[in-house]
């Protein structure tokens, strides 16, 4: 599949996306690539972790319940880990209570998304959060 | 009662239980089997290995005294009665003696055998009848709560296959996958409503579980009613110009700002409007109007739609309770659920929401928010709220 790359970016970003609902990742991953990223794909807090690890993307959208690791214990073990704990991590969930965003966000999520949420806003978080980590 | 009905007593002082039993044995037509104790750890020990019909208890054991010795006996015997003797005739301990759980307070010096079987026998039925209702109440709240329960998990769930079908339907009108053309971008726009009537169900349900559950956190601070009639006025000014019905607020006189939740009532203001506008017919009115009444802020939301049958106008504040409103007209849908989350919400500010309606001429739903100074407020309001809690109370 054919990319549009916007003139700025040189190198295309890689995000990675966790999620164990197939459909949802499909649609996320098949949008992102369109606006010109490269893509990761992950279905469960386990798998997520190693391909933080071994690929060192640029940033992950993190989805809460997901079977064997959830995205809570995932996004904490991220900044535990040294190679890992500067990757920003934007929380997908199916949840909106507000004890679950508190948790995230002092967890150190730089975002969250309540499912269904629309497309455009996260393209323009993922961006955004992107364009601050380069900042700093 | 023709069984024989086992009792136990426990009395540090032989005399009294010689007197309960001299009484008992009087009474005609009725079995007892007695067993004493002379001690409060014998008496837990007791109930907890036998089954009482009743238990007889002086508050002043050898080993415990008072109400405390109330409060363990309370805890040992479970669903069976109790009743309390006492050397004295001390009407506040006897009141304060049944407040914690005792069926009745005898005092020994006059008991009689017709007034001991009396209480005995009353003591068990108010006990079992007492027994039914709670039993029946905590069914009540259990199902109320696994309702409360499914409603949330159901929502929760719609929500997976809806991001994803949100998620194809954004990636179509991004082009990927090509152009969308005729028959096919009508199709796409139609799904991409109705996806949005999906998602806005789906949040007014969870909006409206939190609510009852208590868990949406209520911020009470100094808000002006008209700033928030108004805004909502704004946020839903797009449909009533699409409809073609007007829209205006009337405030009379100037209103004081009270003590209540802004953002809790612009979804009462925007939920109330939102309905009229979907159940008045194009050319038709909308008004909004707020009066300060002295002890309240009175505030209405007039139309001049089709209106509610009289037999329907107590129900319209039901949960689901989406009355008949069309009535062969077009498809004006609704759940029922936005007006139920005003209610919620004016409950919660302690006013009242009520409706009246001429069918075919118009609805006036209104409600009133009384100007008090709150007690509990949200933590970050300080020491002053505190003080103000302690001279309320």
């Amino acid at each position: 599949m054919f990319k549009w790359l916007s003139g700025k970016k040189s190198t295309p970003k890689t995000i990675l996306v966790a999620d164990d609902e197939d459909n949802i990742v499909r649609t996320i991953a098949d949008r992102l690539e369109m606006t010109g990223y490269n893509v990761l794909t992950a279905s469960d807090g386990e798998e997520a972790l190693e391909k933080a690890l071994s690929q060192k993307p640029d940033l992950i959208l993190l989805d809460i319940i997901m079977p064997r690791l959830d995205g809570h214990g995932a996004l904490e073990k991220l900044r535990q880990m040294e190679a890992t704990r500067h990757i920003p991590v934007i929380m997908l969930t199916a949840q909106s209570q507000a004890d679950d965003v508190q948790r995230a966000n002092s967890a150190g999520a730089d975002g969250y998304f309540v499912k269904p949420f629309d497309l455009v806003e996260l393209l323009r978080k993922i961006e955004q959060v992107l364009a601050a980590g380069v900042q700093g | 009662m023709d069984s024989t009905i086992k009792i136990l007593l426990i009395e540090g002082n032989i005399r009294d239980a010689c007197l309960v039993d001299d009484a008992l044995a009087g009474v005609r037509g009725v079995q007892y089997d007695l067993d004493r104790c002379e001690r409060l750890a014998q008496g837990v020990d007791s109930l907890e290995s036998d089954r009482y019909d009743v238990v007889l208890v002086d508050l002043a054991l050898p080993d415990s005294n008072g109400l405390a010795t109330l409060a363990s006996i309370r805890g040992a015997a479970g669903p069976v009665p109790i009743i309390v003797l006492s050397a004295f005739r001390d009407r506040s301990l006897a009141r304060r003696v049944v407040q914690e759980g005792a069926q009745d307070y005898l005092v020994i010096g006059q008991i009689d055998s017709d007034s001991l079987g009396r209480a005995i026998h009353y003591a068990i039925e108010r006990k079992a009848v007492e027994g039914r209702l709670v039993t029946a109440l905590h069914e009540a709240e259990e199902a109320d709560r696994a309702k409360s329960e499914f409603l949330s998990n159901v929502s929760h769930e719609i929500r997976t296959p809806l991001t994803s079908m949100c998620n194809v339907l954004s990636n179509f009108a991004a082009g990927i996958g090509g152009r969308l053309k005729g028959k096919h971008e009508q199709y796409v726009t139609m799904l991409d409503d109705d996806c949005n009537r999906l998602r806005a169900l789906v949040e007014k349900l969870l909006n409206l579980s939190r609510l009852q559950a208590g868990k949406v956190p209520v911020e009470f601070g100094s808000t002006d009613v008209a700033a928030v009639a108004a805004d909502a006025v704004r946020g839903v000014r797009r449909e009533a110009d699409a409809k073609g019905v007007a829209l205006e607020v009337e405030a009379l006189g100037h209103l004081p700002e009270i003590d209540a939740d802004g953002s809790l009532l612009l979804q009462v203001f925007t939920n109330l409007i939102y309905n009229a506008i979907k159940f008045t017919p194009a050319g038709g009115s909308i008004t909004v109007r707020l009066q300060d009444r002295g002890g309240e802020i009175y505030a209405a939301v007039v139309d001049t739609g089709i209106g509610i049958a009289p037999e329907n106008l107590k129900k319209v504040f039901e949960k689901f309770a989406q009355v008949n409103r069309k009535k062969g007209g077009k498809g004006a849908q609704g759940t029922g659920i936005g007006l139920a989350i005003c209610k919620e919400i004016v409950d919660l500010h302690d006013g009242e929401i009520w409706v009246e309606s001429v069918t075919a001429k118009g609805s006036t739903f209104q409600f009133t928010l009384p100007k008090k100074e709150r007690a509990v407020r949200s933590e970050k309001q300080g020491p002053a709220s505190v003080e103000k809690e302690l001279v309320e109370v």
